[in-house]
């Protein structure tokens, strides 16, 4: 098992490096120059090569590669173009604002979807199953930054409960109240997902032999439901949520833009639109890295979930 | 039917919610607690984070406010205008012009202190910000707007003397309070160094507390300001770049004022709301240029054809009336110099555009590909001009690439149309020289924002643009930059088509401390609110 935990853990040092290498060239591919997005429209021709010439662009693509693969190496990110500060100080800066999004989101939507899913399963066909696979499906297809303009309008602008600007304030209740209708817009997509996988999953596993065994054995119903069928219906389930994760963090960029929040996901789109390209490989490989633990962390749950997995 | 477990499951949920929900409403309410005499005005700034604060770097769109209320100009415009015949003094208390018009004495203020005991304000910082922006090894963006400085002296403590290489009746114009015309601090600059990009120190009427990065900018009052303490405590500038939580956030009065959306419906729906909107301008000239190297378009009646089936009311009917007018000349309506008498303007004529197509060989139309930004400011437009010019049977396909990528391509000379907005000092000199002059062709080492090629293939009003630029008679002057708007429309090298201001909005109970001169004047250079000592909170 450890060394299971340990062979995982090193595979995110290609990973990230793979990672790296991929947004270092695609960002290269496309066209923008960090030195003319810094410069403005009126820079002339050659003071925006003087500035490419400074931030060292005019280099071979090779020697810029080489050098930014012996720098991530050393765990260096270099400094942002558009700002001179280092790009880890600005991802560390960023990033517990957007963990925290993102714990309270998957929070909400976890506490929504796997209750929801397991009613929808056990009663199927029923009114309730039908009205949550109908509002799933709505979650479904609604993007969260429109939910969350809905949001604002209902719970900020009509009913004044909440702030329209989700900045974080100081204090835990602070940050809470600043982050609950972020997370909520977030969270009640997240629910959606989550509640189908729990239906779908359960639904299978409470066709099995060992149910119908449990059933006429004399089991009450919900030791069946709640013991024997859900821990097993939970292994899927625990899988598609550190695929999940991905989704979210994917969400929290707008949901980001429209709660003004200041997280990675508005930096990154910053440093995308600025072309800011240490900014852009950092931030995607922290991404990355946070990806990898966290489905590092869900294998590991498998087994605790379910004896018959081994690691070896 | 429900168990007994899943019921505390549902029990716990909506414990947590109830807690969540109380939590917050604990705390609603808190930003109303600070009511003191002196406000701090809070700015929805329509930017997602700043790049820096030095101003002589500062280029984006939301840096300049914040520049302008913690730094000074030697000189300035009266607030709320752009009214270039009322340059008044501001670090500098009076000066005077050389006969030739080469040297301009400035007389300094005597006493005024930088922020963050920095020390006295001196001839020598002026020396110095000059300088600086001339460095090339310094790479300021503004560098090219002090070109024609040759020598800044300093007389003694207070006085310095600016020697220019050609006499330039704009010379005090290029000097106020805006990018290259900034005094910084020497002392602070020095000590400082890369640090003063977020740590600017100024003589202005707020002074630099704190920046965090995406979240926002806090000023405080500078007590000390020579032109009186500022009525507000401070200016807190808001990065939202969201349009739809701005105007949200002005509405629950998070923040007073904010950047508003250029289109009619948003004017009206916060009109609607009893929320003050202002248009400020000098406006947004939007305009196409033909790339005259690349056929179809080298060959002038075909640019012609296009130019004549470009509607211009119905650009404007898209914008809305009151956001915009029809543009009719290469240098927008407003600018010093601006003319349409004796011009080509291409008034909408289809006839005659399929007339001129057929002549020029193409009787049943062409078609051609383009880049464009997914910009809102360029896609609708060349959206609006692909169905005009569809009715004379030529179509344009559109490759839409994301803003920066498109300024890529287009400085890589590869469109056949290049559409383009912008908003410059507010003299004909500004956009001629930018647009049109030959040098500023692109993929020359001297290239700014000249796609049509002209001065190279056809026509070359180079000369006509420099004369002008020294020209100390305003007369004459117009006259030279009337001839060169003409040849730009008779060369059919661009297309101007419409001219848009900037909306700002504001709760009523934000008094700027100067009134804004109504969307048909000039209004201020910033397409922002400028907040000075004056400017206060009345509630």
């Amino acid at each position: 098992m450890k060394a299971y935990i340990a062979r995982r853990l090193l595979s995110i040092i290609p990973t990230l490096l793979i990672v790296g290498s991929i947004v270092f060239f695609v960002m290269r591919m496309a066209s923008g120059d960090p030195a003319t997005a810094m410069l403005g429209a009126s820079a002339t021709a050659e003071s925006i090569a003087r500035l490419r010439a400074q931030l060292g662009l005019d280099r071979p693509l090779v020697v810029q590669y080489l050098d930014f693969l012996l720098d991530a190496l050393r765990g260096d990110f270099g400094n942002s173009y558009a700002t001179g500060r280092p790009v880890a100080e600005q991802i560390f800066a960023a990033f517990p604002d957007t963990l925290e999004l993102v714990f309270w989101g998957m929070l909400i939507g976890t506490l929504i979807g796997v209750p929801t899913g397991i009613i929808a399963a056990v009663r199927p066909n029923s009114i309730f199953d039908y009205a949550s696979r109908v509002v799933a499906l709505l979650g479904l297809s609604m993007p969260p930054f429109y939910l969350g303009i809905l949001l604002l309008l209902l719970f900020a602008v009509k009913l004044g409960w909440f702030p329209v600007i989700s900045t974080p304030q100081p204090g835990f209740f602070g940050r809470l109240h600043a982050v609950f209708l972020p997370a909520l817009s977030l969270g009640l997509v997240q629910a959606s997902f989550i509640m189908r996988s729990v239906r779908s999953s359960l639904l299978e596993v409470l066709q099995e032999d060992y149910i119908r065994t449990a059933h006429a054995k004399g089991v009450p119903p919900a030791r069946v439901h709640y013991w024997h069928a859900l821990r097993n219906a939970l292994i899927p389930v625990i899988t598609v949520f550190g695929l999940y994760l991905g989704t979210l963090l994917a969400g929290t960029v707008l949901t980001e833009t429209v709660f003004n929040r200041p997280g990675m996901g508005r930096l990154l789109v910053g440093a995308i639109q600025q072309r800011d390209y240490p900014l852009i490989q950092g931030g995607l490989m922290i991404y990355a890295a946070v990806i990898v633990v966290v489905n590092t962390a869900v294998d590991i749950l498998y087994g605790l979930v379910d004896p018959t997995i081994r690691y070896d | 039917m429900l168990t007994s477990k899943l019921r505390a499951v549902r029990g716990a949920a909506v414990l947590l919610a109830a807690v969540l929900l109380l939590a917050g409403l604990s705390v609603v309410g808190n930003g109303v607690a600070m009511a003191q005499t002196r406000h701090v005005l809070r700015v929805g700034s329509g930017v997602a984070d700043v790049g820096t604060l030095d101003p002589h770097f500062a280029t984006n769109f939301g840096e300049y406010p914040i520049v302008k209320a913690i730094f000074n100009g030697l000189v300035d415009l009266p607030a709320g205008t752009v009214d270039i015949e009322r340059i008044e003094p501001d670090l500098a208390e009076r000066w005077t012009i050389s006969e030739d018009g080469r040297v301009l004495t400035f007389y300094l203020r005597r006493g005024v202190q930088w922020h963050h005991g920095y020390g006295e304000f001196t001839s020598e910082d002026v020396v110095f910000s000059f300088e600086r922006v001339a460095d090339p090894a310094v790479g300021s963006p503004w560098r090219s707007e002090v070109a024609n400085i040759k020598e800044v002296r300093a007389l003694d403590r207070y006085t310095v003397q600016i020697e220019l290489h050609e006499p330039d009746p704009f010379a005090l114009l290029r000097l106020v309070g805006y990018h290259s015309g900034f005094i910084v601090s020497k002392k602070a600059v020095t000590e400082l160094g890369d640090a003063h990009r977020f740590n600017p120190i100024g003589t202005g009427p707020f002074a630099f507390v704190e920046y965090n990065p995406r979240r926002n900018v806090v000023l405080k009052a500078n007590d000390q300001y020579y032109k009186g303490a500022p009525k507000l405590a401070g200016i807190e500038f808001r990065f939202m770049p969201d349009t739809a939580t701005r105007e949200l956030a002005l509405r629950t009065r998070e923040v007073d004022t904010a950047d508003g959306d250029s289109e009619q419906i948003w004017v009206d729906r916060m009109r609607s709301q009893g929320i003050v909107v202002d248009l400020v301008g000098p406006g947004n000239g939007y305009f196409i240029q033909y790339n005259m190297t690349k056929p179809p378009f080298d060959n002038l009646k075909v640019r012609q054809a296009l130019s004549y089936a470009v509607n211009r009311d119905e650009i404007v009917q898209y914008l809305g009336p009151s956001i915009a007018r029809p543009l009719r000349s290469p240098v927008p309506a407003g600018y010093f110099g601006h003319t349409t008498e004796g011009i080509e303007t291409y008034e909408y004529n289809p006839q005659r555009a399929r007339q001129l197509l057929a002549e020029a060989g193409y009787p049943n139309g062409f078609e051609f590909e383009i880049y464009i930004s997914e910009a809102t400011s360029y896609l609708p437009f060349a959206q609006l001009l692909q169905e005009q010019w569809r009715r004379i049977g030529v179509t344009m396909r559109l490759n839409v690439i994301d803003h920066a990528s498109y300024h890529a391509r287009i400085r890589e000379d590869v469109n056949g149309v290049i559409f383009y907005n912008a908003t410059r000092l507010p003299i004909a000199d500004v956009y001629l020289s930018q647009f049109y002059h030959s040098d500023a062709i692109v993929g020359k080492p001297t290239a700014i924002t000249n796609f049509s090629h002209l001065g190279d293939v056809v026509d070359n009003i180079d000369a006509l643009i420099e004369q002008a630029r020294s020209e100390l008679n305003p007369d004459r002057q117009k006259e030279l930059y009337a001839e060169a708007q003409r040849r730009i429309m008779a060369a059919a090298a661009a297309m101007p088509y419409a001219q848009r201001y900037s909306a700002v909005a504001r709760q009523p109970y934000v008094d700027l401390g100067y009134e804004l001169v109504g969307p048909n004047q000039f209004d201020n250079l910033f397409e922002h609110y400028i907040y000075n000592e004056k400017t206060s909170i009345q509630r």
